[in-house]
């Protein structure tokens, strides 16, 4: 059974006045297995954001089903979509949403305090992620005092403390220049060879490259997708950039190319 | 930049406070109401009737301090304010910096910015001040109904003052923000709004200062022997007080919330985690914010609390000043007068079918007294008295007398007083000297029902003495030893217009029959507690007036504030709840999380209010002992209830404005 499965989602919305309507996701339909890397490709508007969305429960789709570990997530309440997000989801974002006002271990420590967990606990799981992702020493530092790079690692941790699930990612190098996105992709790439599973929304090709799996999407739907395989991640870089080559000159056909 | 429209700038700055309005709106509302607040103050002064209302003199002067109080408030307040707005402008104005604007151009734009700002403000502020005082003076004028002895008037001198205070405020923080831009460097400008306020920290010698200013400004109030006279020093305590507090709160709460984040197992718990750290973010706002809502409260509780007392108090006092309904006074009455006047009493009585119920009929004298330590010495007039001693009034009976209309049977020896003392002023030694004779002094709790007497300032003592003769040794050097008073009190069983009308009608038979042969007095008057119940309630009309006015006026400081934390603090707090709920936290429990806030941040200003008024009680205590208010226990249970009414008031505006401050987090949070 997969640890994620999407069927038939579908998201319309509709402007205040009732007027007209807006397919953001028409039908998509994908699965994620344990320990997988998944990068989710597509243009401004393609609805990836929506999907993301959808999928940590922060919004609500108009159709359709989502299992994460067997549970319909679609049709949990605010108050257990909560529970459920803080105990099975992790998330990066591109503005790294940390909160001013903690330093940078209390930011990690933050989704373990909502669970109830005692400060020795936190601190034992804090100190091997710390010093994996090479926070160590900025851990008693404020948000407004450490760089995008660093920022970026300590909101990492926050989504790996609670050894979740999953982790989503929505466009985690977005805001940074490309020395730190090939550090954050490297501190991807490794914790997903640790066995955790990752769900990545980005448009940036070298950050997909790292994927064991990219999905692509166009116009609400699942266009194409490529498995890696036992491609370099050169080749598989090249790969995608041709698919989106061919997906921005709109002649391509759906499919799913795998090399095995 | 150089040939820019004149226009340019002013466009600028008017587009700037319109894309601020968030920051904006409600420190322009609160500098509006607290411009308003100072006018009001400076204004009533100068249209009080220092003649005609009861302590007129001490209460004009009391206003003036009043306005300097809430002037130094609105310069603490208002430069907080901004200081805190500036904070948040800093991103804009450096990238006006980066995007080529000089930094003296900045300057010109702060400038028109400010100006429109004062302009409004002071503008708006006199005019709703003069609306809002002409309204109170209607309102509070037909409720009380009668002639009040303030009068509307909008006095160029406060006028003066409130547009020179505010311009002076308003200047002051541009000089600020201009400094601020001047002295910081672009990047640091565009980075200014995220660093948000510091961690403050904890200065241990501002706490000291602000404990030693607090506690210095509690010991005179408590230790102050006479508020009126002393005027001056009650006008330091405010001021102390209030600087305490406001260093107090800065960095009383830092380190008390530095010692919470400090003891782990407190910290991290859910519903303190971000409490803690969100209040200690932004500590410095957050407690002038407070200091201020502390202290606007503190003064409500002070006028509303003192007005309240003395409402309450009103029965009691004119029962303390008309101990019976009807009271016939008599100077020099022979027999002959005292038969008519008991005649002419009774039968008024008669014809309205009453009966004269706990009758108190008693001759005795007056005799006005120099005192230094326990010796006294009689004086000629009331006003002849040495500078060096004391003045104080003795009322004389005879032991005979006091045994006959008292119903007690004392007795006493030939150098011996029996004394009543009822405010407990009288020297504690045992024996005194009158005119150099030695007297011991024996005391009795007998109450004395003087209803004369307890309108006097003085010092007044009821001795009795053993026979006529002490009565002539006592009075021989005042020179007029056989003129003695004569009063027939009496209570009716009625409603005041029954006690009004007998009144009268006992006063228009006095005038018809005298001159009446054989009967003999100086001067002869009838009282009754209901006519007098409107002068005496006129006579203290005034001070009504004055508190709920200032009252309702502190009233709508509070909640303004109490509005401006609520909607600043809410567009800040709006992001960080929705990263939280991004993390993890339910709607419920981000509300929780805003509840436990708030209740730290509603608890702490009312109880230190409710800390200040219990030190401000003996002073309070002591002006309304002057107002002739000696009931203790009902002036701490008027107190009480007003302090219990208005927390619950206080409640119920944070409970409103608290639901706005949902809402601007909500939406931002969705």
């Amino acid at each position: 059974m997969a640890l994620l499965s999407v069927n038939n989602l579908k998201k319309v919305y509709t402007s205040r006045l009732g007027g007209t309507q807006v397919k953001a996701l028409s039908s998509v339909s994908f699965t994620v297995e344990k320990g997988e890397f998944v990068a989710i490709m597509g243009e401004s508007g393609s609805g990836k954001t929506t999907l993301l969305n959808i999928l940590a429960g922060l919004d609500k789709p108009t159709g359709g089903e989502v299992f994460l570990n067997m549970r319909n997530i679609v049709t949990l309440g605010e108050k257990e979509m909560s529970a459920f997000r803080r105990d099975n989801l992790g998330f990066v974002f591109q503005d790294f949403n940390l909160l001013d006002t903690f330093s940078a271990q209390d930011n990690i420590f933050l989704p373990l305090v909502l669970a109830g967990k005692k400060y020795g606990e936190m601190k034992n799981r804090l100190d091997p992620i710390a010093q994996k992702l090479g926070i160590t020493d900025i851990l008693q530092k404020y948000p407004y005092e450490i760089s995008g790079g660093q920022k970026q690692r300590t909101a990492i941790a926050r989504a790996i403390i609670t050894q979740p699930q999953l982790i989503l990612a929505d466009e985690p190098t977005g805001a940074l220049d490309s020395r730190s996105s090939d550090q954050i992709m490297n501190i991807f790439s490794e914790i997903n060879q640790d066995g955790q599973t990752v769900l990545m929304v980005t448009h940036s090709t070298r950050a997909a490259s790292c994927a064991s799996r990219v999905l692509f999407i166009k116009d609400g739907e699942v266009f194409h997708q490529i498995y890696r395989g036992g491609q370099s991640q050169d080749e598989m870089y090249q790969k995608i950039s041709d698919t989106l080559t061919v997906l921005a000159t709109g002649n391509a056909e759906r499919g799913v190319t795998a090399n095995g | 930049m150089a040939n820019r429209s004149r226009g340019f700038y002013w466009k600028l700055a008017l587009t700037n406070l319109r894309n601020n309005r968030r920051v904006y709106l409600p420190y322009i509302l609160s500098s509006i109401g607290i411009a308003m607040m100072f006018y009001i103050m400076c204004a009533l002064g100068p249209g009080i009737d220092q003649e005609n209302m009861y302590g007129g003199a001490s209460v004009s002067s009391m206003m003036f301090l009043g306005s300097i109080v809430i002037g130094i408030f609105s310069v603490l307040f208002l430069f907080y304010t901004n200081s805190f707005i500036m904070k948040r402008r800093k991103k804009e104005l450096g990238l006006y910096n980066i995007l080529g604007m000089e930094k003296r151009h900045i300057a010109k734009v702060i400038l028109r910015e400010t100006l429109m700002v004062a302009v409004l403000c002071i503008v708006l502020g006199l005019g709703l001040g003069i609306l809002f005082s002409k309204l109170m003076f209607l309102v509070l004028g037909k409720v009380l109904g009668l002639e009040l002895p303030i009068a509307f008037i909008v006095p160029s001198s406060a006028v003066i003052s409130t547009v020179a205070l505010f311009f002076c405020i308003f200047f002051a923080t541009m000089l600020y923000n201009i400094l601020q831009v001047r002295l910081a460097k672009p990047i640091e400008l565009l980075h200014g709004g995220e660093t948000g306020e510091k961690e403050p920290k904890a200065h241990w010698l501002l706490a000291v200062l602000g404990a030693l200013l607090l506690g210095s400004g509690y010991y005179i109030a408590v230790t102050i022997t006479s508020p009126l006279d002393a005027l001056m020093f009650f006008f330091i305590a405010v001021i102390l007080v209030i600087l305490g507090t406001y260093l107090l709160f800065m960095t009383g709460i830092t380190a008390m919330l530095k010692i919470l984040k400090k003891n782990k197992k407190f910290y991290y718990k859910a519903t303190h985690f971000t409490t803690v750290s969100g209040m200690l973010y932004r500590m410095k706002q957050n407690a002038a914010g407070l200091a201020s809502i502390c202290i606007l409260f503190t003064a409500l509780l002070v006028t509303v609390s003192t007005t309240f007392s003395l409402y309450t108090s009103m029965d009691d006092l004119i029962r303390t000043r008309y101990p019976r309904n009807i009271l016939i006074l008599s100077r020099g009455a022979n027999d002959a007068a005292k038969e008519a006047i008991q005649t002419i009493a009774e039968e008024e009585c008669e014809k309205v079918g009453k009966e004269p119920l706990q009758l108190l009929e008693r001759s005795y004298w007056n005799c006005s007294m120099n005192r230094i330590g326990n010796d006294f010495t009689p004086l000629e007039g009331a006003y002849m008295y040495d500078s060096s001693g004391s003045y104080s009034t003795f009322t004389l009976f005879t032991l005979e007398e006091f045994n006959r209309f008292s119903g007690q049977n004392e007795t006493l020896g030939d150098n011996e007083l029996l004394l009543s003392d009822p405010r407990g002023t009288f020297p504690a030694d045992n024996s005194i000297t009158i005119s150099g004779r030695e007297f011991s002094i024996r005391r009795t709790d007998y109450n004395m029902d003087d209803g004369e007497g307890s309108a006097m300032i003085y010092d007044i003592y009821y001795v009795v003495v053993p026979n006529m003769e002490t009565v002539e040794f006592i009075l021989e050097p005042t020179g007029n030893v056989l003129d003695p008073l004569y009063s027939y009190d009496f209570d009716i069983d009625g409603e005041q217009e029954d006690i009004a009308a007998l009144g009268s009608a006992i006063r228009y038979r006095f005038s018809e029959a005298f001159p009446m042969e054989g009967v003999e007095f100086d001067s002869l008057q009838a009282e009754d507690s209901a006519s007098s119940y409107e002068d005496f309630f006129s006579l203290y009309g005034g001070l009504f007036f004055l508190g709920l006015f200032l009252g309702f006026l502190f009233l709508l400081g509070t909640a303004l504030i109490i509005y401006y934390k609520q909607v600043s603090e809410g567009y800040e707090d709006a992001r960080r709840f929705s990263i939280m709920q991004k993390v993890g936290m339910s709607h419920k429990e981000v509300k929780k999380s805003i509840h436990s806030q708030i209740l730290l941040v509603f608890f702490l200003p009312l109880l230190t209010a409710v800390l200040h008024l219990a030190f401000a009680f003996p002073m309070l205590q002591k002006i309304l002992a002057v107002l002739n208010l000696v009931n203790v226990q009902l002036i701490l249970l008027s107190t009480l209830g007003c302090v219990i009414v208005f927390a619950i008031a206080y409640a119920i505006i944070y409970a409103i404005t608290a639901k706005t401050y949902y809402k601007i987090v909500e939406s931002a949070a969705d």
